[in-house]
């Protein structure tokens, strides 16, 4: 049964994408109700689009409305000076031979970008075509495959895998290296057709083996990518039931001709950034499917539409994924304005299992419900509170954090603004009634009265969500 | 009441500064006392209330103190020293504290430090504002700077000390005159009383009288006046008998300890013929006599079992051992050690002098200490080669062989263990000698390490490192020079079969002999494939045999300039020197300022912050560092002392572009 935009507001059960018209998740948001851009929509936006958002961009945000917001968020013109510094002190750091200072880097770059979105999607990319340092240990490469990533990833898809296969970082990692005429080596073909491309039951065991066959040739010499004639098995091969002597540009171009690509993207995008729920229907997601096949793979076409999206301000989405590590903790950076040890915070989002250049698997980061067990929990929340507490002095912290009129308001509406802001979703009255009288004891020191509502707030099961 | 009682004959003069601002204001005590209540309560004008309130106290305690004859026969001692008991086992004396206070105000660095944004912002912040006003409330009520009440209240001298008997600590100075030390502690007095006032808090101390002597006890200690001493102590018997020292002018104390006397004799003594030579060679100031000095009783440390590390011989680091070994090997049997601080100042020279004391006798050096000392009269002093331009230079007369021979005893069994992994591995390199029995054991007693700027001419790392080259001299060049150069060969070899896994460049070696000059050096062939900006491009590694001299340096052009100084002119480090380390800071300034982008990336990482803000802090930091034109350490020994000196010397230059402008707030 489809159901309408009214019926699933009314249903009082979770609802399942299945039961969601397409055509109506991917239209533009209308809403009935009399106010329908306030506070927590933008913050929604802001908080699934972006790295982290300051109060100022919050306020704007919601001033500006929906339309406004996301071309003010694609709008990547006058940032060249920030990037030239970042991409000055990234070679340098690149430089050091230290895998693990690039993460601090990276974490910096995106802590003070004012290219959030971009920024957020290169992570999303890292996670997609994942890499890791342990293995690789080429600063140059790993840093070449970052800028790589954040070059072409609002792009068309199909450049992006196309260069990502010549990478060298990637060749290192998925053993390309090694895939000779005689001996092909399929780790690459598989992971192209499973995790980058298509996704399992898109293609036959045949598929990968012959695919394989198109890569061969494909070397790392002198720390740049090298075509090898000699070692290139030039033979025909049978891909995805055409016959011909496929090379590997070639190949990857059938690849992303199959009907699967598109939704395969579609889902990851989607999963990224509205919904941690795993089984998305290919009928919910064909609506993006289809622009994509329609624009050559172009990504930020599709990602302003799902940020346009009814979908993506309904009830499946809002509250509904859970922060990752790197989104906790550069959320409340940005919110807040921390100038802390990025070297220290590495090591912190390592324990919580999401490093930046150092995902756990070829699969990258599985995302969702992973983040979170009894010990990450507890780490989750120490870690929130070590960076307010020990970024720059706490004063600046507050102060940055929510302007003093603010701070200043009667409880009750200061305490509704806060949740607003900092939550994605609302926590159960009762709770929210056990702020009150702390926001009362602390009615005349502004800074003291914000920091404590943080502190229960940050304790909070609803914090832990995006 | 306790203060008039305290100050009882200085009670006119005390109170006549207070008198004059109440008749230019035209106020009475009582008068002055409820404007500040008013202000007070009002929670206004917070400075100004502390300052009435004061001077309302002030003027009341004046009006009712009453003098007390003084009855008892008295002799008062005029050595700080007195004061202290035989049992002290920790001293320090300053014989001009102010001198050292306006030295670092007028110091030309003040100035640059105070101009940074971050102590701006301390000034300005609510942790300084409380100091400035309880500062202005004090030299408003003496009617003298706060600087000028620490050189009136111990012009003749600060002395501190901690008591093994007690555990107390004493600290005693000496006033110019009796009257104005009774102001100042008048002062403070009335401070405290009004902090208490206004917490709504009892007085917080008590008054007493020891042999007529009026003493004040707080919670945690007390403090007395004695004549033109004063006097603080956290322990109140430790108060009284020194205060009876004082009085009696006892011989039963610190200064008539005969250890004690020898070592501040000798200090005098080094003192006064370190200012004589330097009269002699220079138009500078020696402030030999205002120098600050301390004195440790080793044996009372030992029986308090304060800081056992100290005296166990070991120090588990055989670099550390290789550098201080020595020094810390005299510990074990030295009955007391002295540290001295003194400046030398002149229109272009500034100079710290810090120097360490311990008395040692050839006898108790232990053997496994001997690679440290030289056995033979001929070792006693180590060479030097110079070069320019240097940014640290460190010259010393240790024997490796015997250091090696001796890790058994110096380290403990990890330290011993990864030595024995290295020997194994360096012992590669050597084919069939062994590297601590055969190769360190080839070496003359004395060695050489030098850190020097460098240029690039065909490579451009981006973090760019100086040269370093280690210099010592062979027993038997003959045997030992072709077993280092093919060391070295194999070296450049492994180096580059490793460098072609990683995509670099190879090493190019190559080997010349000139005027006497033998020199292999291996240069990176670099060509347009060449990765750029690799840290790597800052090798250019060369090792250089001049005479019995052999030089190994990571740059060829640093080398070459050490093997032409030492065919020309070896010299040797001056009499008694075992060891010397010097730095730059024009040079060290230089090679951070051609890594500054590092620098600046290092320090956004390590401090989350913006790139301007980086910049800023990286910018300040090498100012600050402009200031320092050298430091040195040396070890000397000689037959009764070895002693540990630093020489900082500031720059000239950069000291005159910063005006001495402004005071402390």
């Amino acid at each position: 049964m489809r159901i309408s935009k009214t019926l699933f507001r009314k249903s009082p059960h979770p609802l399942l994408s299945d039961d969601v018209d397409p055509i109506w998740a991917w239209s533009p948001y209308e809403s009935t109700a009399v106010d329908s851009w306030t506070h927590r929509h933008a913050g929604h936006l802001l908080r699934r689009a972006t790295l982290g958002f300051t109060w100022p961009e919050l306020e704007r945000a919601r001033q500006d409305g929906l339309s406004a917001t996301i071309d003010q968020l694609f709008d990547f013109s006058a940032n060249e000076s920030f990037d030239r510094d970042m991409d000055a002190t990234g070679k340098l750091v690149a430089a050091t031979q230290e895998p693990r200072r690039l993460s601090s880097w990276w974490l910096l770059r995106m802590a003070q970008t004012p290219n959030s979105v971009l920024e957020k999607l290169t992570l999303f990319w890292h996670g997609h075509f994942a890499t890791s340092g342990d293995k690789v240990r080429d600063n140059r490469a790993l840093y070449a495959q970052n800028e790589l990533l954040r070059d072409k990833a609002m792009g068309e898809f199909e450049p992006l895998v196309h260069a990502i296969a010549r990478d060298v970082a990637m060749l290192i990692y998925l053993d390309t290296t090694d895939n000779r005429k005689t001996r092909p080596n399929e780790n690459f073909a598989r992971e192209l057709l499973e995790l980058f491309c298509l996704g399992i039951g898109n293609y036959s065991e045949r598929d990968i083996q012959q695919l394989a066959r198109c890569f061969t040739g494909w070397e790392v010499r002198s720390g740049h990518f090298r075509f090898n004639e000699h070692q290139h098995d030039a033979g025909e091969k049978e891909l995805f039931g055409q016959r011909r002597a496929f090379d590997a540009t070639e190949a990857m171009h059938l690849v992303l001709q199959q009907p699967s690509a598109a939704r395969f993207i579609a889902k990851k995008l989607v999963r990224f950034y509205v919904t941690d729920e795993a089984d998305l229907s290919n009928e919910l997601l064909e609506p993006l499917a289809q622009q994509l096949r329609e624009q050559q793979f172009q990504i930020e076409p599709v990602l302003r539409r799902i940020f346009s999206s009814n979908y993506f301000y309904s009830e499946f989405a809002l509250g509904q994924k859970i922060r990752s590590p790197v989104e906790l903790s550069l959320n409340l950076i940005r919110m807040f304005g921390i100038a802390t040890n990025m070297d220290e915070l590495s090591g912190q989002l390592e324990i919580l299992g999401q490093l930046p250049y150092f995902p756990p698997n070829v699969k990258g980061w599985d995302g969702g419900r992973q983040w979170i067990n009894a010990a990450t929990l507890l780490a989750r929340n120490q870690l929130s509170r070590r960076l307010v507490q020990r970024g720059t002095t706490s004063a600046q912290v507050w102060s940055q954090a929510v302007p003093a009129t603010i701070a200043k308001q009667e409880s009750q509406r200061l305490v509704e603004t806060l949740l607003t802001a900092w939550l994605a979703v609302s926590p159960p009255a009762e709770i929210v009634a056990l702020m009150m009288p702390i926001a009362e004891k602390f009615r005349r020191e502004p800074e003291k009265r914000v920091a404590a509502l943080f502190e229960f707030l940050a304790c909070l099961p609803e914090f832990q969500l995006g | 009441m306790a203060i008039a009682a305290l100050l009882v004959d200085e009670r006119d003069v005390g109170c006549r500064a207070v008198g004059d601002c109440q008749n230019a204001l035209g106020l009475s005590a009582k008068g002055f006392f409820m404007l500040s209540r008013f202000l007070l309560v009002q929670r206004r004008f917070l400075w100004l209330t502390y300052l009435l309130l004061g001077l309302s106290v002030n003027s009341v305690l004046a009006q009712q103190s009453k003098p007390q004859p003084t009855e008892h026969k008295e002799l008062f001692a005029q050595d700080g020293a007195q004061a202290f008991p035989e049992t002290a086992w920790a001293y320090l004396e300053i014989r001009q504290p102010l001198q050292w206070i306006e030295y670092v105000l007028e110091h030309p660095l003040r100035t640059r430090l105070e101009a940074l944004d971050q102590v701006q912002a301390y000034y300005k912040s609510s942790q300084i504002g409380p100091l400035r006003l309880v500062v202005g409330i004090l030299e408003s009520q003496v009617g003298m700077t706060w600087t000028d009440m620490i050189g009136v209240a111990s012009s003749g001298g600060l002395y501190l000390a901690v008591d093994s008997k007690t555990q107390g600590f004493l600290l005693v100075s000496r006033a110019r005159d009796g009257e104005t030390l009774s102001k100042i502690v008048k002062a403070i007095l009335s401070w405290v009383d009004l902090d208490a006032a206004n917490k709504k808090q009892p007085r917080p101390y008590e008054a007493a009288e020891h042999r007529t002597h009026r003493m004040i006890q707080f919670a945690g200690g007390s403090i007395a006046r004695v004549n033109d001493w004063f006097l603080a102590s956290n322990h109140q018997i430790l108060l009284t008998q020194s205060m009876d020292r004082l009085i009696d002018a006892s011989p039963n104390c610190l200064a008539s300890l005969p250890d004690f006397a020898k070592a501040r004799e000798a200090h005098r003594q080094m003192a006064a013929t370190n200012l004589e030579s330097k009269s002699k060679t220079s138009s500078n100031t020696v402030e030999g006599s205002n120098d600050a000095w301390a004195y440790l009783n080793l044996n009372a440390v030992r029986q308090a079992k304060i800081a056992p590390q100290l005296f166990t011989g070991r120090t588990n680091n055989p670099l550390g051992e290789l550098l201080i070994g020595g020094f810390l090997d005299s510990f074990q049997s030295a009955t007391h050690v002295t540290a001295a601080l003194r400046r030398h100042s002149g229109q272009n020279d500034d100079q710290l002098h810090f120097e360490i004391n311990v008395p040692i006798s050839e006898t108790a050096i232990t053997e496994k200490r001997h690679y440290f000392f030289a056995q033979q009269p001929s070792e006693k002093q180590s060479f030097i080669i110079n070069t320019q331009p240097v940014i640290a230079h460190l010259s010393g007369l240790r024997d490796l062989g015997a250091w090696w021979h001796a890790k058994e005893d110096l380290f403990d069994e990890d330290v011993i263990a990864q030595m024995a992994l290295a020997d194994s591995q360096f012992s590669t390199l050597f084919a069939s000698l062994d590297f601590g029995e055969d190769v360190l054991t080839a070496f003359e007693p004395g060695l050489q390490l030098i850190v020097a700027e460098q240029t690039y001419a065909d490579s451009n790392p981006d973090l760019k490192l100086p040269a370093i080259a280690f210099v010592g001299r062979l027993k038997d060049p003959n045997m030992m020079k072709r077993r280092l150069r093919i060391a070295f060969q194999s070296v450049i070899g492994f180096v580059n079969i490793q460098s072609s896994m990683e995509g670099m460049p190879p090493l190019d070696l190559m080997t010349q002999n000139i005027d006497g000059i033998e020199i292999s050096a291996a240069d990176f062939v670099l060509d347009q494939k060449s990765p750029s900006g690799v840290v790597q491009f800052n090798l250019s590694p060369a090792i250089a045999f001049v005479d019995d001299f052999v030089i190994i340096s990571s740059g060829k052009a640093l080398a070459q300039d050490l093997a032409k100084s030492a065919k020309s002119q070896p010299q040797r480090l001056s009499e008694n020197t075992n060891a010397q380390l010097s730095l730059e800071g024009p040079a060290i300034v230089r090679a951070l300022r051609m890594n500054r982008e590092t620098l600046i990336a290092q320090n956004m990482l390590e401090q989350g912050s913006k790139r301007e803000v980086a910049e800023q802090t990286i910018d300040d930091l090498l100012q600050i560092l402009d200031f320092v034109d050298r430091v040195q350490t040396q070890i000397k020994v000689d037959g009764e002392f070895i002693q540990w000196n630093f020489d900082l010397r500031w720059d000239a230059d950069n000291a005159a572009k910063a005006s001495p402008e402004g005071r402390l707030p």
